[in-house]
């Protein structure tokens, strides 16, 4: 008896469909039950990037500003703050009622510590801390920072909605250096963790914190008003995807942070009073190519490359439903602020080959690629890119993988000879990489860029700028002309995007439709 | 015959395995009696059904090795082969009790002789634990074996063939059953210790009046302790008569061929083998169902073309004398 | 009398245990140093993994050399041993916990699973077995054979798959998944535990029941469970002790094969019912190139393998007397 995993699904699927009686789990009051594959290891928000550290941090830790679905900052835990005219100094004042878990008042002394210890890891954060030349308290409640070279990113810095996220932590943790993570999850956020009764890869128990002063304002994301509507959050690993799954359609969770993309049938089967898909966040797919080494040294081979991509074959190859993947010309992802289809290649194979061929690159030598085994999106992407290079005259080196093998090869700049690559790829969330400042992706300042090491001084230049403008008109012009070079150059390659759903159970009412799945504002239908 | 009532009468028992290549008629037609207090021998050659006999007067032959089937065993005024399970359950090792052939591998290997002895009295008699070992070492002591009482703690391993042999026939004996089945007690055993459990059979007899039904192939054994005699061949009663009568005057060819065979009593295993019927050529047929007539014709000095044909019947010498043959005296 | 030879039996055990222990130090030793040695030689990097996709190389240094992970093989290897002598077993590369708090946290679900399934597997397989060999060609004999086929080569999650389907989604009995102490919740632990064991106990079952059918046929067909006949035992007393004291050997030695071979097994199951054991630490461990959690769980593993070894050579002498220590 042979069964895939994936056909066994359909069977079983099938089956599932048949309405359940009553709800399995004891109803005790008001408990939200959220299902993830795997539980935060490290939950140091200005240490470790990921959705789990993400989901944890907001709902532990408070921020001074934060943005709401049209990116647009609001002040959060600032109740006032002002610019001087020539934009170099800002004034910061708290609001009241601010309070640590531990029932320590939050000092501006906090603030400005947890501000350096985020600034010293975070790629923006990094950004700020150049530009900052003085930053401390002027009493309890206030501080001040000021910008010793221009930098027009200070607020949209602070209200970050991607890791590394800037959260508020009381003095004694954000002493500590940020390459060593804090362990303990005090913040001052409207979910209290209790250790206690959390258990290592079972679960992470948070209450309410009833001590929180939420906005006045209406909750959007992570602004506005921040009103929990029950007493307790349960954080549930729960790693097989169908096991998730059965277990809210059960009654059992009642929110899950992912849904895979064969099991939405079941969902939607259901109908909304079961389950729906209530948010979603942008993965986008990408593709890394070494500009290192040859062949990929040569701009002409990166251009018939990129003209040989097609993203229709890397849409149905990662997901059979279109819900789930969708193609995205824009570097800083669909639906962000910044989409734009400036510059984008047109898939074209006749004018790749003939670009090939122009550039006289030695087709003998073989494409080294590392493929990611067994992976759900990674592995897909890899083989049609492989493909891709294969129908360019390439012979293709799959070099398959672990993921931690492949963390630590693709660091590797050498030749191939001493381990190096040509090929590899990844995926990055948006949320991560809406402007050119907070995305490493585009960083094409050559051996200290990301994994690929792209080099391009014009591209630098014109994110320097984007560093530095203020007005929101120009910003778009100069994302444009960014996005216009990196084609040029080759230097990033989205070839798609992913779509990654929240399904909650129909008795979660007013879910924030956000790529962070946020606890605030849910009601929880009795 | 004898005047008394019989303990055990079976008429036309008839017995038949499931063997590989078909069924095996190991026993045919047998009838036979014995009286209270009476020692009875079942002699043959090897392979000639006796054993089968023994063991379905206590029913161990059952399906799917084989059954017993046809006539009846009447037992205590009831047939043995209509027994419900349990009313058989409580003939076995209370009423009826049988020693096994092989010593060696009969007891079970790895509980104590004590557990082994006192579960045969518990399984019949509510017993403490203490009477049930008190009585074990009354036996143990009975059939001569030393130091009883630490003789109990021991496995079976550790000890000899003889003495594990005593211990089957203490077991045997531990209920007082009214028969007791020997199937070859003596044949595994080494020569000195033959004649010994022998002598402690039929001492044992005379102290507790048990009947006892001794199989042997070993006409020596009979003339020790039998008063009567079957003689079998091939599942079939050939001759019956008092162990004086036979010894005097054999009547079927088959017995007289025993008698030339027979080794002396005292004689060992492998003598009994190599002298195996040397009068006789030939061995026992197997009854697959397809021979008629005698079983012995194809062996015999005295073979008339009606031996083909028919099974002889039972013609008497004397009142406690019968042979099935048509031939005894040679005629030609 | 009796007491002291019991007394002297217990004597004999324990050091005869003791004995076997202090012999398998080499052999845990060595296996350590092989894990050891492997973890070093295999590709990938905790520190990078940690560092996360977006670090930059210097962060990743930084770990490198916070982990101790940027020292030689021997200045590594001297380090762990050690600090394994001082009972400190490091602390995981990725949580920051001790790791032997977090195995602690761990070893409850997946001891308690794999007791409650192999008293299950074992009740039940030798049973089956027996009851299939007693009555051999019969319903139930035929039924154990071709049921402990399916059983067998039904990879378990589908097994998992079905049983939740059934007793979960469809008649609502149980749980889907979850794990509960049963300090904390004795009947919850039950709820939740039973679809788990099944679905690891079933091939174990089928594995036990098989190997005491073959067994118990054989025994039967021994002259001294004649004798049992012959003496007029009932039926249950000829089987237990006659019988089953007789076939205990080879199925004591198949138990003591699955409970080592459960580990992996374990894994699955953990995995689908959302159990949080040492299977799903040790392999996210490995995933994760955690090494102080790989190195520790490994040695705790091969002190188990070792311990039900030893457990199952001594039963063997309480089953059958012949056989010396
Ligand atoms: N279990 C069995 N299956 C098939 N045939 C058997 C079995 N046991 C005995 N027989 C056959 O039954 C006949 C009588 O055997 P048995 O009673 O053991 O002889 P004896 O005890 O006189 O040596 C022989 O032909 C033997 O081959
Ligand atoms: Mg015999």
């Amino acid at each position: 008896m042979k069964l895939n995993k994936r056909e066994f699904l359909g069977l079983a699927g099938a089956a599932a469909i048949i309405p359940g009686g009553f709800a399995f789990a004891q109803e005790k009051k008001s408990v939200l039950r959220y299902g993830l594959s795997s539980l935060p290891r490290t939950t140091d928000p200005h240490f470790r990037t990921g959705i789990q550290v993400r989901t944890v941090s907001f709902a532990v830790y408070d921020m001074l500003f934060a943005v709401n679905d049209k990116f647009e900052v609001t002040p959060q835990m600032v109740d006032t703050w002002t610019v001087s005219d020539d934009k170099m100094t800002y004034n910061f004042t708290l609001r009241d009622g601010l309070n640590w878990h531990d029932d320590a008042p939050v000092t501006a002394e906090d603030c400005v510590l947890s501000i350096r210890r985020w600034g010293s890891r975070d790629q923006v954060g990094q950004l700020l801390m150049e530009a900052t030349s003085r930053l401390e308290p002027t009493s309890e409640k206030s501080f001040v920072l000021e910008l010793g070279k221009p930098f027009a990113f200070v607020i949209e810095s602070l209200a970050k909605p991607g890791s590394l996220v800037p959260a508020m932590m009381p003095k004694r943790y954000a002493e500590t250096p940020a390459s060593k993570p804090v362990t303990d999850l005090i913040g001052s956020g409207p979910f209290k963790h209790v250790p206690e009764e959390s258990r290592d890869g079972h679960s992470m128990v948070f209450v309410k914190n009833t001590e929180y002063v939420p906005r006045s304002e209406p909750a959007n994301w992570a602004s506005g008003g921040k009103v929990v509507n029950f007493d307790r959050l349960e954080l549930i690993e729960i790693p097989d995807a169908t096991t998730q799954l059965n277990a809210l359609l059960n009654g059992e969770i009642d929110y899950i942070e992912t849904l895979s993309s064969d099991l939405l049938p079941l969902v939607e089967a259901r109908g909304p009073e079961v389950a729906r898909i209530t948010n979603s966040s942008v993965v986008q797919l990408v593709v890394r190519i070494n500009h290192l080494q040859p062949p990929f040294n040569d701009l002409k081979v990166r251009r018939a490359f990129q003209l040989a991509v097609n993203q229709q074959d890397v849409v149905s190859a990662v997901a059979s439903n279109p819900a789930f993947a969708r193609p995205c010309d824009a570097v800083f992802g669909c639906g962000n602020q910044y989409e734009s289809a400036v510059g984008a290649p047109i898939h074209d194979m006749d004018k790749a080959l003939a670009l090939i061929a122009e550039s006289g690159v030695d087709l003998s030598q073989p494409i080294v690629q590392l493929l990611v085994a067994n992976a759900s999106t990674l592995t897909p992407v890899g083989e049609v890119m492989a493909d891709t290079l294969r129908k360019l005259g390439f012979t293709v080196d799959q070099q398959i993988v672990d993921f931690p093998t492949f963390s630590s090869r693709r660091q590797n700049q050498g030749p191939i000879s001493e381990g190096g690559w040509n090929i590899a790829n990844t995926t990055v969330r948006t949320v991560e990489s809406a402007t050119p400042i907070e995305s490493r992706a585009v960083l094409t300042n050559g051996t200290d860029a990301w994994w690929g090491w792209p080099e391009d001084a014009v591209n630098e230049d014109l994110r320097k700028q984007f560093g530095e403008e203020f007005d929101i008109a120009k910003r778009k012009e100069l994302t444009d002309q960014i996005q216009a070079r990196i084609y040029e150059n080759v230097s990033y390659m989205p070839v798609g995007e992913m779509l990654s759903l929240s399904v909650a159970s129909g008795r979660l009412e007013n879910v924030l439709d956000a790529p962070t799945n946020f606890f605030w504002n849910i009601s929880i239908k009795p | 015959m004898n005047a008394l009532l019989p303990l055990i009468e079976v008429k036309n028992l008839k017995v038949t395995f499931h063997g590989r290549t078909g069924p095996v008629l190991a026993v045919d037609d047998l009838s036979f009696q014995v009286s209270p207090g009476e020692t009875l021998a079942i002699v043959g050659e090897s392979g000639c059904g006796k054993s089968a006999t023994a063991m379905s007067l206590l029913r161990l032959i059952q399906p799917p090795i084989g059954r017993s089937e046809g006539g009846s065993i009447l037992f205590g005024g009831k047939d043995l082969l209509q027994l419900e399970y349990e009313e058989m359950r409580a003939v076995r090792g209370r009423e009826i009790a049988m020693i096994f052939q092989e010593p060696m591998s009969s007891l079970n290997p790895v509980l104590t002789i004590g557990r082994q002895l006192t579960e045969t009295v518990r399984v019949h008699a509510d017993a403490s634990q203490e009477t049930s070992r008190l009585r074990a070492i009354e036996l143990l002591h009975l059939v001569g074996l030393p130091d009883p009482e630490s003789q109990l703690r021991k496995y079976p391993y550790e000890l000899s063939g003889g003495m594990r042999q005593r211990v089957m026939i203490a077991m045997a004996l531990i209920n007082k059953p009214s028969l007791l089945i020997a199937d070859e007690p003596t044949t595994a055993l080494d020569v000195t210790i033959q004649a010994q459990v022998l002598d402690l059979l039929s001492k044992l007899q005379e102290e507790t009046g048990t009947s006892i039904l001794l199989i042997t192939h070993d006409l020596g054994v009979v003339a020790e302790i039998a008063k009567r005699v079957i003689v079998m061949y091939a599942g079939r009663k050939v001759e019956e008569a008092t162990t004086i009568e036979l010894f005097d005057n054999p009547q079927h060819p088959y017995t007289r061929g025993l008698m030339a065979a027979g080794p002396r009593l005292g004689s060992a295993m492998a003598d009994v083998k190599k002298a195996r019927l040397r009068e006789i050529s030939g061995t026992v047929p197997i009854m697959n169902g397809e021979l008629v007539g005698c079983p012995f014709a194809e062996r015999c000095e005295n073979v008339l073309d009606q031996c083909r044909l028919a099974f002889p019947q039972d013609t008497q010498v004397t009142e406690t004398h019968c042979v099935a043959c048509f031939n005894p005296n040679g005629a030609t | 009398m009796l007491i002291r030879t019991n007394r002297r039996g217990v004597e004999a055990i324990l050091r005869y245990s003791i004995q076997r222990l202090l012999a398998a130090i080499p052999v845990v030793a060595i296996v350590a140093l092989i894990i050891f040695s492997l973890l070093f030689l295999a590709p990938g990097d905790p520190a990078a993994l940690l560092a996360g996709d977006s670090a930059t190389p210097e962060m990743i240094e930084e770990l490198r050399v916070r982990l101790g992970l940027d020292q030689s093989y021997f200045v590594q290897l001297r380090i762990w041993v050690l600090s394994i002598f001082r009972g400190d077993f490091g602390v995981s590369i990725f949580s920051g916990t001790p790791v032997l708090e977090l195995v602690y946290d761990r070893i409850e679900a997946t001891a308690a699973l794999s007791v409650v399934t192999t008293v299950f597997a074992v009740l039940f397989g030798v049973s089956l077995g027996m009851i299939a060999a007693w009555r051999a060609g019969g319903f139930v004999d035929r039924a154990v054979l071709v049921l402990s086929a399916v059983f067998f080569s039904f990879p378990s999650f589908v097994i998992a798959y079905i049983l939740i389907l059934l007793f979960a989604m469809q008649m609502q009995l149980l749980p889907v998944q979850g794990y509960v102490s049963f300090q904390d919740d004795f009947w919850g632990f039950w709820v939740k535990i039973i679809l788990p064991c099944i679905t690891l106990g079933l091939p174990f079952l089928a594995l036990l029941a098989r190997i005491t059918r073959t067994t118990v046929i054989e025994v039967k067909r021994e002259d001294f469970v004649r004798t049992a006949v012959a003496k007029g035992l009932p039926t249950n007393q000829i089987l237990m002790p006659h019988v089953m004291k007789n076939a205990a050997i080879p199925i004591v030695t198949m138990v003591g094969l699955g409970v080592s071979h459960l580990i992996s097994g374990v894994v699955v199951v953990e995995t689908v019912f959302a159990i949080p054991g040492i299977g799903r630490l040790v392999v996210e461990a490995i995933l994760q190139r955690d090494y102080p959690v790989i190195q520790c769980v490994t040695l705790l593993s091969s002190f188990v393998y070792i311990v039900v070894n030893m457990v199952v050579d001594i039963s063997y002498s309480f089953f059958d007397p012949r056989i010396k220590r």
